[in-house]
């Protein structure tokens, strides 16, 4: 017996010992994932990650914009797309919460890399490298896309709700931070696209005098845009489009307009009845996903990878005309609409003698010019003409009455964050 | 009728000479003076001979198993007196008294009398040694699988679980073959982790992963699932005829001293082992049959409409169902000398899907030696080697899937080249070309070590490896129209690496104490690990030029994602057991367990248990019942946190123009707990009528805590996953029973009949500090009427079930403008998950010839987001809306407001089901037919599976889930329906 106690003393001493070495053999590491540490090596790719998660839902946002507005309508089976096209969404039941969600978390992260690049480089070298210009200017458009799209939205990390507006003076203020960096570091590609962001954040502000003024700085040909690619495809061609997955096409107020005699065909122009470059249409008779309506497919972009123009020259014109339009220089205005209209063959405007016809002007150029590109939403919901659009489209499934203009705010913040209250009635729902 | 045992005839095959020589070479002296104990066993009643019984030498190690004939030798027995024990589930324990006389041989027949009492039945999972069920205080569950296999031929070792366990819910819930099951124990225990009990075969971990894996990584580089969701089965790569039974242990009170991974519930399978001093017992075993789905999709009214060229639409209920062929071969033989036994087996089976593309093949290999290497020391080796190849059917919520394709078009679309109808843009005989496949090879092997130097005193220690290679691939030929892949054709492929290595030691030490003559007992400690490491790797090739070319590399375009996973948990135990007299047993335990996926600063974690059976004596109960065991337990169980959650991390990802960029991923917690369950439960084993029928009633109780939980942050705070937590708890409660009885029992007519039944209830009990108050809607017709206030987490709600159904539904009819009327507000409509389930087991044998098995089941209480019904409806697809069309096809106000609801909101509808699930019906060829063959007892078997449900869920099957065996799945989103099986088998032995 003797021995057999010497044996479970010995076990018993073994075992302790297993338990006290445990501690390094119960160590694993996940290859797979950066820490917080690893972006300290990693400083391009934080920034290229900011910048990056901005453009990424680009694509979600412009069909979304163009369900809630009169340019798309709901053609497969999704819910949310349904949701959208007939504006049946509320506070809780955006589809367009993800996209929000994406482009706070942007938000947070440019203010991440910011710290970053200050820790890492010190302040002096981080307040004049490319990278903080480039998360900067990732910041400010994420601000500025808040401020255009949702109702409210949230200014800092767990910060209380702020106005539309708010968010849209604050990408002013972060442009301007963005610009000044940019030019330190050499960088007058993110200088210029945030000025051109600048221009339209302040034409979303009615500042039309500092938009004009940014606008003019942008000269032609100049295209800032969200970039895809082979990892992160654009969703407009993937979910809605011929030969994709066809869930949504142009609305049904099109269709009279669109000739396909030619593959693709085109809109026509809805003055002088020409083809318009601007706006092709894919349509080859077929029914889309819901086995029912007609497909006509957008055709802008047709390529997985294709770009999504965020600001422009086109644009910064568009946005000249409209403050030489709100000035009362129709004569000015109807110029620049002419040479967007002269660069793609089609037949001039005269110059309006009214306010009326200017802005019907206005508004058919930016349709064309800015066609999928997210900004019809907000052109009727600024010129408060939503109701008017779809009451005019005399379809029961999309009246004016009652139809949303905007989208309402994630409700994954006002869920996790204190400072903001997660109660349906509390939260902002524009509606006509 | 019982037959001589037979010397060694030569007729064995090589591998079964490599294992005689073995026991040749390695014999262990037996003693000149020792002598033997031989005999047989049989049914009282019917005389057949009982194989598998259990044969113990009381107070010795000595023992055996009698064979297919009955019989049994045990050499080596030094002479004196024995009590001479034989215990068999279903048969009252029976002993006799012999003397052994040196040299000589003792003889000893045990005539059994049937019992559905079986108090004597050994239990080895998760009690520290072998122990006899009067001893525990758990309910733990035994299986006999190879006797269920003698009466209805299991397509898999899950049907075997089906029905059977109450507690244990396992059922088919998709189509394919090879395609996950459902399989989950005592309802819902977390919020975030797997409900999958952990399975362990011969003492060793290993992997039963019961999903797809496909999307799990490189994301969108690669590809979505390969199949469509469901993934195939782990657990189908077991062959059934190599399974000699299963024990279940429900819940921590039963598993505490599984530790970290106790939670859930455990299952340890049995192979099958060879019988020492016996011959080779060959058993041969052919089937052949077919899968058939019921016709009931919702689509026979789609030959009424017709498109436009004139083309009359297919119904799928017609043209898509087809029979699917099943073949099976197993040949397992087993036998041993004095000191190996062996036993081996083969196995093959095809089975093909009732809609195909779909088959499964599956080759099997084991080997199982057991060498008593001396007087005190066995070693026993198990290997197995699978091939599993499953050809699997795309189906599910999947753009490519067959069933989806062929169910969601419109009929009056229907055109020479889209014979179904046009819409979802992948053409069914597109969708039937692409070849998709998981072909895993699989390899088991582990040695186990039982050395007992003293009678009161022995260790076992195992030492095994799980070793999984599945590869996946998925072909999209060039040429053909695949909506996002476009006409230029696809590959994937994937490798998913497993393995598991599990260590375990168990010593035991039986004492009696020396003040307290009646009080024995037993002291057990020990220690248990395993580590798991998981790689995923995954290609994508995508554009080819032309035909000819499959591979990944040939193709234009190549992606490639890899993932990685490991973890490694270490626990050590002790355990003691009092006995106290022969009626009462009391036990306690504690484990310690570390475990790589606990945060960095937590720790140990420590699971204690205590368990108590009082049997009572005879003298204390009334006369119609024949024995009682009242237990109790309560125990500790863990669920460790996903092995990398721990850790805060950023993933890495392409933007820009292909640069590289990296994005908040993971918040990280270094606090991280594992789950910790608290389990008690009481029960009561009856035996009522000399133990013709027994009673087994459990009432258990369950808490979660710490449960993990995601807690989101605001995104403004940047991180894109939730941040896990230790912060919820979960109530699970039930009641189990079982009634078992033999109703008739005589040599020419027997009828046997068990009944399962269980009740599960689940509650949220608490959400932690970050959940809100917020409040449900009561309506009243279409009226909002009040509300009432809860407690809430993103979709997770205190005092609700885990997988609740709050949404918004239909309130009525607004006849003004001709719409239905949805609520503004999200309602309770209902669980996921039953909470009620039973079943009904029963077997009639005809005199010794015919014997007849039924199995019906059915579950109550759950409720499905009907999303293939409002899809079906959406696509103007399915009756329900073809039905109100005008006789050309017309729409209709009846039909546009059939849309209109299904266009606002998904239906619920009820799972509630009642299942015939089993028929079989065996007939044992005469011996005067079978002797002339030289075959010893044939059977030949009548079989059907899934027969027919009855169920009111507008629904081609209640149990469908687009996911299989997902833990949370809940969607039936087109997954197929299991189909019916008709099997004829064939099993005879020589």
């Amino acid at each position: 017996m003797n021995g057999s106690k010497t044996k479970g003393w010995a076990t018993a001493l073994v075992a302790v010992l297993a338990l006290g070495a445990c501690e390094s053999l119960l160590t694993v590491q996940d290859p797979q994932r950066y820490t917080a540490d690893d972006l300290d090596t990693a400083l391009p790719a934080v920034a290229n990650g900011v910048e990056g998660a901005i453009h990424s839902v680009m694509d979600g946002f412009v069909t979304y914009q163009a369900l809630l507005a009169d340019v798309y309508q709901h053609t497969g089976t999704w819910g949310g797309y349904d949701e959208v096209d007939h504006g049946r969404f509320q506070y809780g039941t955006s589809p367009m919460d993800g996209t929000h969600n994406a482009w706070l978390r942007a938000n947070w992260f440019a203010m991440d890399a910011e710290e970053r690049f200050k820790n890492v480089l010190g302040e002096s070298e981080a307040a004049s490298s490319p990278m903080t210009a480039q998360v900067r200017l990732g910041g400010a458009f994420a601000d500025l896309y808040m401020g255009l799209t949702f109702c409210e939205s949230v200014g800092q990390p767990s910060g209380p709700a702020i106005t539309d507006m708010d968010a849209l003076r604050q990408a002013v203020q972060e442009f301007t931070n963005a610009m000044q960096t940019a030019q330190s570091a050499g960088r007058s590609d993110y200088a210029m696209a945030a000025q051109a962001g600048r221009a339209q954040a302040n034409l979303l502000l009615g500042d039309l005098t500092a938009a004009a003024a940014d606008a003019s700085a942008i000269g032609d040909g100049y295209s800032y845009e969200a970039v895809f690619n082979q990892s992160s495809n654009n969703s407009v061609v993937l979910l809605t489009t011929k030969n994709f997955n066809e869930a949504a096409g142009l609305l049904h107020k099109w269709w009279d307009q669109i000739d396909i005699s030619d593959d693709p065909g085109f809109m026509r122009d809805p003055w002088t009845d020409e083809y318009d470059m601007r706006l092709p249409v894919y349509f080859d008779g077929e029914v889309a996903t819901d086995n029912e309506t007609p497909h006509y497919s957008q055709w802008k972009y047709n390529g997985l990878t294709d770009n999504i123009p965020m600001v422009h020259s086109d644009l910064m014109r568009l946005i000249e005309a409209e403050a030489a339009m709100s000035a009362g220089d129709y004569a000015g205005a109807t110029a620049i609409l002419n040479n967007l209209r002269d660069a793609v063959g089609l037949a001039p405007f005269e110059t309006p003698t009214d306010q009326g016809m200017m802005m019907d002007y206005l508004l058919s150029e930016r349709f064309a010019e800015l066609f999928m590109e997210g900004q019809r939403a907000a052109d009727l919901y600024r010129f408060g003409l939503t109701r008017q659009i779809f009451d005019a489209l005399d379809d029961d499934e999309r009246e004016g009455s009652d139809r949303p203009t905007k989208f309402t705010m994630t409700d994954s913040e006002p869920l996790y964050n204190d400072n903001i209250d997660d109660d349906l009635t509390k939260r902002c729902a524009p509606k006509t | 009728m019982t037959q001589p045992l037979q010397p060694h005839r030569g007729r064995l095959s090589s591998l079964l000479a490599v294992a005689a020589a073995l026991a040749l070479v390695l014999p262990v002296g037996a003693a000149a003076q020792d002598g033997t104990v031989t005999g047989s066993v049989t049914a009282a009643t019917t005389g057949e001979p009982i194989n598998g019984t259990q044969i113990t030498i009381m107070d010795t190690q000595l023992g055996g198993l009698s064979n297919v004939n009955g019989r049994f030798l045990i050499t080596r027995v030094p002479p004196g007196t024995y009590t001479i024990q034989a215990v068999h589930v279903g048969f009252g324990t029976q002993t006799e008294d012999v003397t052994v006389t040196a040299g000589g041989s003792a003889t000893v027949e045990f005539r059994m009398e049937v019992s559905a009492v079986d108090l004597d039945e050994i239990i080895v999972t998760g009690t520290a040694g072998a122990v006899e069920r009067r001893k525990l205080g758990v309910s733990a569950a035994s299986l006999n699988v190879s006797d269920i296999q003698e009466t209805i031929p299991l397509d898999g070792f899950s049907q075997a679980l089906e029905g059977r366990i109450p507690g244990v819910r396992s059922i088919g819930s998709v189509g394919g073959v090879g395609a996950s099951r459902v399989l989950t124990v005592r309802g819902m225990d977390s919020f975030s982790l797997g409900q999958r009990p952990v399975i362990y075969i011969d003492g060793i971990r290993v992997d039963a992963l019961g999903r797809e894996w496909g999307s799990s990584a490189g994301g969108q580089t690669t590809c979505c699932a390969f199949s469509g969701g469901s993934g195939e089965d782990r657990l189908s790569d077991l062959n059934p005829d190599e399974i000699e039974r299963v024990e279940v242990l429900k819940g921590p009170a039963a598993a505490t001293l599984y530790g970290s991974e106790a939670s859930g519930g455990v299952i340890q399978v049995f192979t099958k082992r060879g019988r020492n001093n016996s011959p080779a017992n060959f058993t041969f075993e052919v089937g052949a049959g077919f899968n058939r789905h019921r016709a009931n999709f919702p689509t026979s009214l789609r030959s009424n409409f017709r498109g436009e060229d004139g083309t009359v639409a297919l119904d799928p209920n017609e043209s898509l169902i087809e029979n699917g062929l099943i073949n099976t071969y197993s040949l397992t033989v087993d036998g041993g000398g004095e000191n190996v036994t062996y036993f081996v087996s083969g196995g093959f089976s095809f089975e093909e899907g009732s809609i195909k593309p779909n088959d499964q093949k599956r080759a099997n290999l084991r080997v199982n030696l057991n060498w008593t290497a001396g007087e005190n020391l066995t070693v026993g080796v198990t290997s197995s080697y699978v091939r599993n190849r499953v050809y699997a059917l795309q189906s599910g919520n999947n753009w490519l899937g067959i069933y989806t394709n062929a169910l969601l078009t419109n009929p009056n679309n229907a055109s020479v080249d889209e014979p179904y109808g046009g819409g979802l843009d992948v053409n069914v005989e597109d969708a039937q070309a692409i070849k998709t496949y998981s072909d895993a090879d699989r390899f088991q092997g582990s040695v186990q070590l039982n050395y007992n130097p003293r009678p009161w005193f022995h260790h076992r220690a195992t030492l095994g490896l799980d070793a999984v290679n599945d590869q996946k691939s998925r072909n999209l030929p060039f040429g053909r129209h695949y909506t996002y892949i476009g006409t230029l054709g696809e590959r994937n492929i994937g490798y998913r690496n497993i393995r598991n290595f599990t260590l375990d030691y168990t010593g035991n030490l039986d004492y009696t104490l020396p003040f307290a003559g009646n009080i024995g007992g037993s002291f057990a400690f020990g220690t248990q690990g395993y580590w798991e490491i998981g790689s995923l790797s995954m290609a994508t090739g995508k554009d080819f030029a032309g035909e000819g070319v499959t591979t990944v590399s040939g193709a234009a375009r190549n992606f490639g994602g890899e993932s990685f996973s490991e973890e490694i948990n270490l626990g050590f135990f002790g355990q003691n057991r009092f006995d106290i007299g022969d009626d009462l047993f009391v036990t306690a335990a504690v484990r310690v367990d570390g475990n790589s996926a606990f945060g960095k600063n937590y720790g140990f974690q420590v699971y204690p248990k205590a368990d108590m059976a009082y049997n009572l004596n005879e003298d204390m109960l009334p006369g119609f019942i024949s024995s009682a065991k009242l237990r109790g337990a309560v125990g500790m169980g863990g669920k460790a946190p996903g092995a990398f959650a721990q850790f805060q991390t950023y993933v890495p990802s392409t933007v820009l123009e292909d640069l590289a960029g990296v994005a908040p991923s993971n918040p990280g917690n270094d606090l991280l707990e594992p789950e910790t369950k608290v389990e008690y439960e009481a029960g009561l084993d009856l035996g009522l009528m000399d133990d013709r029928i027994g009673i087994d009633a459990t009432y258990w109780h369950a808490t979660t805590n710490n449960a993990l939980l995601g807690i989101a942050l605001p995104p403004s705070e940047g991180f894109g996953s939730s941040q896990q937590r230790n912060t919820g708890k979960i109530l699970n409660r039930g009641v189990e029973l079982s009634v078992n009885s033999t109703i008739i029992d005589r040599s020419d007519f027997s009828w046997s009949t068990g009944i399962n039944y269980e009740w599960n209830y689940n509650e949220i009990l608490d959400l932690g500090e970050t959940a809100v108050a917020d409040s449900l809607p009561i309506y009243q017709g279409t009226e909002l009427t009040g509300w009432t206030q809860h407690t809430r987490l993103g979709g997770l709600w205190e005092g609700f079930p885990i997988v609740e159904i709050i949404r918004r539904g239909i309130l009525g009819w607004d006849p003004t403008k001709r719409e239905h009327i949805r609520s503004v507000y999200s309602y309770y409509q209902g669980q996921a998950f039953p909470d009620h389930l039973a079943s009904l087991n029963t077997h009639f044998s005809v005199g010794r010839s015919l014997r007849v098995a039924v199995q019906f089941r059915g579950e109550w209480g759950a409720s499905m987001v009907n999303s293939d019904r409002g899809y079906g409806v959406r696509q103007l697809a399915y009756d329900e809306y073809l039905m109100h069309l005008g006789p050309n096809g017309e729409r209709t106000p009846a039909a546009d407001s059939v849309l209109n609801w299904h266009r606002l909101a998904y239906p619920v509808d009820s799972r509630d089901n009642i299942r015939l699930q089993e028929v079989s019906v065996s007939y044992t060829l005469p011996e005067s037919l079978t002797s002339m063959a030289g075959l010893q007892r044939s059977t030949l078997t009548l079989s059907g599976y899934n027969l027919h449900w009855w169920d009111n869920c507008n629904c081609p099957d209640p149990n469908q889930l687009y996911q299989g065996g997902r833990d949370y799945a809940s969607s039936p989103f087109l997954g197929l329906p299991q189909p019916r099986q008709f099997k004829l088998t064939f099993k005879t032995r020589f």
